[in-house]
């Protein structure tokens, strides 16, 4: 069993959440607005303190910012509450809390101090967020949804007794009317009872500056202050740790042989994963065992769901596949995107939108119109890309998706995939034969054929598992000898040796000055031209992996 | 939070459009779309053109259906004819002649005599009897006098293969009859009425509505058996939340339309080409396209299914199209099988209503079969299909 790693520093190793932070005081709210407009398709976060306006108390919390607004009088962000920071918590916090400048009283919170934060991501929240008086957009915004199940949050008073109520349910209706001064919007929201002691019950959500008075039962209705909306309330996920994970994951064929055996790795949301290894080690395998494709047993998780149930699970990750003839060429790249695209259950409108931003993002939104065949292979290639992303997936999967393509088209996919990463916050997994990329990865697992999973963490900590720490004595000879990599490994103290055309790399676990002079002497005792010695030669991951795959080295499996 | 809520019937109406989207995408493919039934149709206006029985009209001169001539050797099966004895003359001083053709006529058929023509037509029609034979008043007063004569031979147009047999029984039976009275000088003629056909030419009307069910059913057949194994893409679909019984669904729809209104066309040039006059409403024959376009639809998509690649789907298509023009019944007789095979029902479905005025009500029991044949093939590759790996 290979030896597992405790890796203390890796939370000081995790990349930084945000690229940008900005303080503002509650008095200076407005500048913080503006720096939120001026990143408005960013990921944007905040840390806020400040006192509750209904008790008073101090808060302090950590959310993701769902709106802002800067008006006349009002200057307002909406927070989505992720993390409720106060060390004496009194009572719960509203799942969205508006955030006010200092003295204010019509928000939920009077901010003293506001720390905004860009992650690095573009906002692919479908969430949205709406005062109580702009119901009528509500509405509007929801005709477009029809048809889909969209989850509602309602915060407000009852119109019999003006006490404060929050709802929570399922969108059923959406209508505006005429009203004395604007059009007003009022939504029907379908709140299931809890504990199933009662039938569920349909609540009027209606706009404040109701002035003629509910049409309908006084206890139902809501006069609405903030309302919350998630369209795609199906596609909510569970809370996970790992945003793919595997436990343990053997896959068997019918006569009883297993493809793949105990096979368990995770990665964190935002992370690529390289899978490499040999033909037939178990790669693709391992990939569809997670997608649920094949029936296997242990432990397969993507976004917390269970691989097993696969009708959902889909939702969550993207697949794109070694073969390009697995899109429709006669359909022109956007056309792909809709057709595969809407089998998830997402508007037209929506995937055309995402869809061209996708195709803008890769470089051939100008190709939109041309037909798939037309394109070149890696414009192919970035379309299949394109149409795994149109459903907003958790993790996209992508099997050797280099292959066939020359190293310049090869870097430039590495460099869209990197892309997608940082702007889309997709976790990346990929299935390829070239080790060397697996360096452009958070982390890599390498499979063997007949032992699956031999190695598994990061490219740096994989390779400081080499002699040395992964460093070796680096040898330039003047002319390509095949009998120089049998000599040096007949060196004291030499572990072993790589060749690769002219350049020898020495592993040893003796000081590595020491065995380039050891290794010189015996090249010129043999007459081998030596044109350059480095004492300091870095392991890389192509190293690495022969050295695994030649049973020079050990793997680790990081936990 | 509530539980995945998308809706399969979303799901299916995308892909049939996605389905449709294609054919349109690929302007030859729609080309030959429309292209095949007004090439079968001109075919067909060609070859009966060029052949003297295109002209053949129905209930009109005796003397034709010269196709039976040869069909004598078939006497022995067991062919019922009725007989409508008219002849009222006695002229011959020895025995009826009349009563002496019907003899030698029951010695190659079974015969059920009839009293009027009008209970022999009804039995023609409800498949009592193959055919029936009137022999006119004055046959006998004819013969005595050396006078030509001749006796109405009815039979179902409907019914191709026995159309053969009838009127060479007539052929036999007259000739014998014939051979036994060297005194007479005149000839008998059988004349030749055929019944349940629609006004407009014989050849045309009874082999283009085989034309028309055979190319829609085998046509849209042959389409869709490549249409599973011979999608790519439909293996990355299969990783979106579609599953296999939403994709051979939506397949199934997208091409019934297409065979529908390729079916229709067909049927529509067939019956203008050729001046035909169905005994049937549109509406009937629109459900009836439909039905063919659907069993050939589904016929298709389980060879597809079974087949694991295009050359296989080819030679299992090709099983099917010989086997069912063996087994279609417009050639020789194959028993039961005509009440089970798909097309059948549909070349049953087309004659009894078309030809011969039935309503859809009547023929119900062939309606459901069509539909519970296709059920179960689309059950049958939804079965086979989901036991097959998707991504390989």
């Amino acid at each position: 069993m290979a030896p597992s790693i405790d890796h203390e520093k890796r939370l000081d190793e995790e990349k930084p959440l945000f690229v940008e932070e900005a303080y503002f005081s509650g008095a200076r709210i407005g500048d913080a607005i503006d720096w939120c407009i001026n990143r408005q398709d960013r990921d944007l976060h905040c840390l806020v303190e400040g006192n509750l306006t209904s008790t008073g108390k101090e808060v302090v919390f950590r959310g993701r910012i769902l709106k802002v607004k800067k008006g006349v009088l009002t200057r307002r962000i909406a927070v989505l509450v992720e993390e409720d920071l106060r060390r004496r918590r009194v009572g719960e916090l509203d799942k969205v809390l508006t955030v006010g400048g200092d003295g204010s009283t019509q928000d939920d919170v009077a901010a003293t101090q506001i720390t905004v934060q860009n992650y690095l991501k573009r906002n692919l929240s479908d969430d949205l967020y709406y005062d109580g008086r702009e119901l009528q957009q509500a509405v509007k915004d929801l005709e477009r949804m029809k048809g889909q199940e969209v989850a509602c949050t309602v915060w407000g008073k009852r119109a019999s007794d003006k006490l404060p109520i929050m709802i929570r349910g399922s969108i059923v209706g959406a209508s505006t009317s005429p009203a004395p001064i604007l059009p007003e919007g009022a939504l029907e929201v379908r709140v299931e009872s809890e504990g199933d002691t009662s039938a569920p019950k349909i609540y009027l959500v209606a706009q404040p500056q109701l002035l003629i008075g509910p049409r309908y039962n006084p206890n139902l209705t809501v006069i609405a202050s903030k309302v919350y909306i998630v369209p795609y309330a199906w596609k909510q996920a569970p809370e996970y740790r790992d945003v793919l994970a595997a436990r343990n994951l053997t896959v068997k064929v019918k006569g009883g042989k297993k493809l793949i055996e105990n096979v368990s790795f995770s990665i964190r949301e935002g992370e690529m994963l390289a899978i490499i290894g040999e033909s037939g080690a178990g790669k693709s395998t391992t990939v569809k065992a997670l997608i649920g494709d094949i029936p296997s047993t242990g432990v397969s998780r993507i976004a917390g769901i269970d691989s097993r149930q696969t009708q959902k699970v889909r939702h969550f990750f993207g697949y794109c596949p070694q073969d390009l003839s697995y899109m429709y060429e006669t359909f022109t790249p956007l056309e792909n995107i809709i057709a595969f695209g809407k089998q998830y259950d997402i508007p037209e409108w929506q995937l055309i939108q995402h869809g061209k931003s996708l195709l803008r993002d890769f470089g051939i939104l100008e190709k939109g119109n041309a037909s798939t065949s037309e394109l070149s292979g890696g414009q192919q290639r970035r379309v299949s890309i394109a149409i795994a992303l149109a459903h907003k997936p958790k993790v996209l999967l992508m099997d050797e998706p280099t292959s066939g393509l020359d190293p310049d088209n090869r870097n430039e996919l590495w460099r869209y995939l990197t892309y997608i990463n940082q702007e889309y916050g997709t976790s990346i997994v990929v299935i390829t034969h070239y080790p060397a990329e697996a360096e452009f990865c958070d982390k890599v697992a390498v499979f063997m054929r007949g032992k699956s999973l031999v190695a598994f963490g990061t490219p740096e900590a994989l390779k400081e598992e080499m002699p040395s720490r992964g460093f070796a004595v680096g040898i330039v000879l003047e002319d390509v000898n095949p009998k120089a990599r049998e000599i040096l490994e007949g060196v004291e103290g030499v572990r072993f040796v790589l060749q690769r055309g002219e350049l020898l790399k020495v592993f040893s676990d003796e000081p590595l000055e020491i065995i380039a002079e050891r290794c010189v002497k015996t090249l010129k005792e043999n007459d081998i031209g030596v044109k350059i010695v480095k004492t300091r030669t870095v392991a890389d991951m192509v190293d690495y992996y022969i050295a695994i795959t030649r049973g020079l080295i050990q793997g680790i499996i990081e936990k | 939070m509530a539980e995945v809520l998308t809706k399969p019937s979303r799901r299916i109406r995308n892909m049939v459009a996605k389905e449709l989207r294609l054919i349109v995408k690929d302007k030859v493919a729609l080309i030959l779309i429309f292209l095949l039934p007004a090439a079968l149709i001109g075919m067909l206006w060609w070859v009966t053109d060029m052949s003297e029985q295109g002209s053949l009209g129905f209930g009109s001169s005796p003397g034709g259906g010269g196709a039976g001539d040869n069909e004598t050797v078939s006497m022995g099966s067991s062919i019922t004819i009725g007989l409508v004895d008219l002849d009222t003359t006695r002229t011959y001083s020895g025995e009826d002649l009349s009563e002496n053709f019907t003899k030698y006529l029951e010695q190659s058929a079974d015969v059920v005599f009839y009293n009027s023509t009008d209970d022999a037509f009804r039995d023609l029609y409800e498949g009592l009897i193959e055919g029936y034979v009137v022999i006119p008043d004055g046959f006998e007063a004819n013969l005595t006098i050396n006078e030509p004569t001749y006796v109405e031979v009815h039979i179902d147009g409907t019914d191709f293969l026995t159309e053969a047999s009838v009127q060479g029984v007539i052929q036999a039976a007259t000739i014998m009859f014939r051979s036994s009275k060297m005194w007479i000088r005149s000839e008998v003629f059988p004349g030749m009425v055929i019944e349940f056909a629609p006004e407009g030419g014989y050849l045309e009307s009874v082999f283009g509505g085989f034309i028309v069910i055979f190319s829609s059913y085998l046509g849209i057949a042959m389409t869709s058996a490549q249409s599973i194994v011979g999608d790519a893409p439909l293996r990355r679909m299969l990783l979106t939340p579609t599953n296999r019984l939403e994709v051979i669904v939506a397949k199934v729809l997208g091409y019934v339309i297409i065979g529908f209104f390729q079916s229709l066309l067909l049927i529509t040039l067939w019956v203008l080409a050729f001046d035909l006059n169905l005994n049937t409403s549109f509406l009937s024959l629109v459900v009836i396209m439909s039905l063919i376009s659907l069993t050939g639809s589904t016929t298709g998509i389980l060879i597809s299914a079974i087949s694991s690649t295009r050359l296989q789907a080819n030679q299992m298509f090709l099983f099917i199209l010989f086997g069912t023009l063996i087994l279609s019944g417009f050639f020789i007789d194959v028993g039961v099988l005509d009440e089970i095979l798909p097309m059948n029902q549909g070349l049953k479905l087309l004659t009894n209503t078309a030809f011969k005025g039935l309503s859809l009500i009547q023929v119900i029991d062939r309606v459901l079969k069509l539909v519970g044949f296709s059920v179960a093939a689309i059950l049958a590759a939804t079965f086979i299909f989901s036991k097959k790996p998707t991504l390989g």
